[in-house]
């Protein structure tokens, strides 16, 4: 037992490094610690499970010790900003007013076909519109465009909108949420006019029905 | 800061309970092994009888902790040391002299290895 939990400390600190040292690119969605705990909890969960020769307490104690650090790990990254730069770095510019910051590519071992493509996910197909593009630390890319390619918005064209709030869904698959309904202030009998107004009879005839502050309705029967 | 505080205690509780393990697993087959190397020596001086109760007496005590064993030691490893306890005890009931020693050799080599292989050292580390 004790092998294992060093074992694990030592295997932790190693994936971890490893992990920093391979770059953003590797990550996808992760943190670099999370993706280590997650990597290494779904491997040593298996092993004892695939052979029953092997105590589970060897599944079990490499477990409980992984959490532990991820929680001190992620602990201590909240409070240190240094110690979050060491773990799970920065965010790296590639492209700086404009410019495609050639080294931070090169850095990250990111192509230009890849940026191409991340900016194509966010439809955008002319690079020369991106004034900023910033590579986050979990891999993901946020992209800033120059003002004047981005859609003006009501509040610069002086437009007055009507805010009508968050849609709520009050039935979900022919279930009414009760709560729901009276977060909007409005009842049972309410519903039930309304469910006449689009001739059901019955609210489990409705997929979904969502109201906003409004009071506007979205309603979609059940398929026969 | 609750949960990190926690998780300190968690994991100085896994060191404390290995620790103990690692103590407690040296003592068990400490205590066994001194059984079977005064049974080994009874063997070869010729009391047959003493030496099969010794090695009986280690053989009830390594199975009587079968629940442990089971769940802090590989099952591999488990069967390996019973099958040479078997065997040890083959040895003494033909009053073989020579089959004795090897095997009580080799019950001693699968019982030391078990204590060491759990105790803090870089071999085993690495």
């Amino acid at each position: 037992m004790a092998i294992s939990f060093i074992r694990t400390i030592i295997l932790y600190v190693v994936i971890l490094i490893s992990m920093r040292v391979m770059g953003k690119r590797q990550l996808g969605e992760l943190e670099t610690s999370e993706l280590v705990v997650a990597v290494l909890i779904s491997d040593l969960a298996a092993n004892p499970l695939q052979d029953t020769g092997i105590p589970l307490l060897y599944g079990i104690i490499p477990t409980i010790t992984l959490v532990c650090c991820e929680i001190l790990v992620s602990g201590a990254v909240i409070k240190s900003i240094r110690f979050r730069a060491i773990v799970c770095g920065k965010p790296s510019i590639l492209i700086n007013d404009g410019k495609i910051v050639q080294s931070e590519m090169n850095k990250n071992r990111y192509t230009i076909d890849e940026l191409s493509e991340e900016l194509r996910g966010k439809s955008i197909t002319d690079i020369s519109t991106v004034k900023y593009a910033i590579l986050e630390t979990d891999g993901s890319l946020s992209v800033l465009q120059y003002s004047s390619e981005l859609p003006a918005t009501a509040g610069q064209m002086n437009i007055k909108t009507d805010d009508p709030g968050y849609p709520v869904m009050v039935i979900n698959n022919g279930r009414i949420l009760a709560n729901n309904l009276k977060l909007l202030g409005l009842n049972e009998n309410w519903l039930h006019k309304q469910l006449k107004q689009h001739s059901i009879s019955s609210p489990k005839e409705v997929y979904l029905m969502t109201v906003n502050h409004a009071g506007q309705v979205y309603l979609t029967p059940k398929e026969e | 800061m609750k949960k990190e505080l926690f998780s300190i205690i968690i994991l100085i509780i896994l060191l404390t309970v290995v620790l103990v393990n690692i103590h407690y697993l040296n003592n068990f087959t400490g205590e066994i092994l001194t059984m079977v190397h005064s049974a080994e020596k009874d063997a070869l001086a010729g009391s047959w009888d003493s030496a099969a109760h010794k090695a009986e007496k280690a053989s009830k005590m390594w199975n009587s902790r079968e629940a442990y064993t089971h769940t802090v030691l590989g099952h591999k490893d488990i069967d390996t040391a019973s099958d040479a306890f078997y065997s040890f005890l083959e040895k003494i009931y033909s009053r073989n002299a020579g089959g004795t020693k090897a095997a009580a050799e080799l019950l001693t080599y699968h019982l030391t290895d078990i204590g060491e292989m759990e105790k803090i050292k870089i071999g085993n580390i690495l």
